[in-house]
């Protein structure tokens, strides 16, 4: 199994970190979207969460339904200790691979 | 904004088996986010899902290509609707003037109704079609509803971009009886005031509440009697010549007709015109017998003109329903004082007379007009040949 994740699946899991117990999709895919610049599909982010919980990295819980929801409930993710191991790993070798690009390296200021 | 995403494309979404909590998630968030917005959703999830479940169940590509399909045209059908503006930020209906207007009613006295004199603006920067106004008139004591005039604008020809109506008079079918004129009934101890709603759509849009007005104590009789003069003036008159000319009331005025071509009338004075193609000038005048004249002058030649006018009882024999289809029939009536024709799912409209056989019938909005011609077949049965664009139909009495 890879280590490293891909660039949607680490925005994913580190708004899954950051919104903590009010993680659920629409609120992940409006954080990943003011991360990139660009407005995130839905759609697209619940493909990654299934995607990141058939790996282990996440798991959820359904809430209660709501009548501005349509009577359904919401689903909040919280990442496992696997993901966040993995989140670790993808930043050495992110760190790793920049390093490695001199014109990319920060200047002591 | 609606806070119901759209039906369809939740339904596509449900059939397309998207987690129950995805489609919570979208319906907390259209609100704020629309329709365009939502389809994008529904679409992007078609794609991620049918890619899904080709890699896990390659059986059921098809099925899933049909979906995605579906679900990409009704997406582009219903964003392309939002992108279109509703009839609220299309049209401005502007209250020009209400009051209360004196109908004779030949057997029981004046009926007093209110009414409202309205304008229609197109505030696009783009041509909009099918037009329609819809005046509901009620009670200001109680709001019990006397009646509602609903009105086309611009069926068929439209309002250009910023373009304003001609003044489109909507009356109410019920009102004050038993004083002898509007301004007795407006004084009069028990009068009751009412209030005018008005909507508006074009196209197949919904309906848009644009004003709500109370109808003011004043009597209008007598000050819409330029709007009502104008329609006063059509019908066919008949030259010194021979020669039959047509004067029609289209939503931007007068026109003069003859010979398939339409000229419009300007106003240059209160009855009189100057029509644009070939500056012929044109004066109304009524004749003690209700008829009128119209003097047409043109490069020093001065040619006057009198209305057809064909005895009540010549007219009233046409009266009864002519068979279109198996199914259709055109109603030809009686106002009290015209013939009328009523085509299936149409409003009613008068006809004006050429000749005792000879009527042609003008769509007021629709800038249409058609010719129709009754004769008594060998049978004595009547019949009538209509002839619209070029078509032509017989129709018999039934």
């Amino acid at each position: 199994m890879s280590t490293v994740l891909s660039t949607l699946d680490l925005l994913v899991l580190l708004a899954v970190l950051r919104l903590d117990e009010e993680a659920y999709g629409v609120a992940i895919a409006d954080a990943v979207g003011e991360a990139r610049g660009r407005p995130a599909a839905v759609a697209t982010i619940y493909v990654a969460l299934e995607r990141l919980q058939e790996r282990g990295l996440v798991t959820s819980a359904l809430g209660e339904p709501t009548a501005e929801r349509g009577g359904r409930a919401k689903r909040f993710f919280r990442i496992t200790p696997q993901g966040v191991k993995t989140v670790r790993a993808t930043r050495e070798a992110l760190t790793r691979l920049w390093d490695g690009v001199p014109a990319l390296r920060r200047r002591p200021s | 904004m609606n806070r119901r995403p759209p039906r369809l494309a939740e339904w596509l979404l449900t059939t397309l088996q998207a987690p129950d909590e995805l489609v919570g998630d979208l319906h907390e968030r259209f609100p704020r986010r629309g329709v365009t917005w939502y389809w994008r959703e529904v679409v992007v999830f078609a794609g991620t899902s049918a890619r899904r479940r080709l890699v896990r169940h390659p059986i059921h590509l098809a099925w899933h290509l049909a979906m995605v399909c579906a679900v990409g045209v009704a997406a582009a059908y219903a964003v392309q609707r939002q992108a279109q503006p509703n009839s609220g930020e299309t049209l401005l209906v502007e209250v020009e003037r209400t009051g209360w207007l004196e109908v004779r009613r030949p057997a029981d006295g004046p009926l007093v109704v209110p009414v409202a004199l309205v304008r229609l603006t197109n505030r696009t920067a783009r041509p909009v079609t099918g037009v329609q106004v819809n005046a509901v008139f009620r009670r200001a004591a109680d709001g019990i509803e006397w009646g509602n005039h609903w009105q086309p604008v611009a069926r068929t020809v439209g309002l250009a971009p910023g373009e304003t109506s001609g003044p489109v008079l909507l009356t109410a079918g019920h009102g004050h009886t038993g004083a002898p004129s509007a301004a007795a009934a407006i004084r009069h101890a028990q009068f009751v005031d009412a209030r005018v709603q008005v909507f508006a759509r074009y196209g197949s849009h919904a309906w848009a509440k644009l004003a709500d007005a109370a109808v003011d104590r004043t009597d209008v009789t007598a000050g819409l009697e330029q709007v009502r003069s104008l329609e006063s003036f059509v019908g066919a008159y008949r030259l010194p010549d021979g020669v039959v000319v047509r004067i029609l009331l289209l939503k931007d005025g007068l026109r003069l007709a003859h010979d398939g071509v339409a000229a419009r009338l300007t106003s240059a004075a209160p009855r009189t015109f100057i029509a644009e193609r070939d500056d012929r000038r044109l004066s109304f005048s009524p004749e003690p017998s209700g008829a009128a004249l119209v003097t047409i002058t043109m490069q020093g030649r001065v040619q006057v003109g009198r209305r057809v006018v064909v005895p009540a009882d010549d007219l009233r024999r046409w009266i009864g329903d002519y068979v279109l289809s198996d199914t259709m029939v055109m109603r030809v009536g009686w106002d009290g004082e015209r013939l009328t024709v009523q085509a299936p799912g149409a409003s009613t409209h008068p006809l004006f007379p050429e000749s005792e056989t000879r009527f042609f019938v003008q769509d007021y909005e629709a800038e249409d007009t058609a010719d129709l011609e009754f004769d008594v077949d060998d049978t004595g049965r009547a019949f009538v040949l209509i002839s619209q664009s070029g078509a032509r139909q017989r129709a018999p009495r039934k």
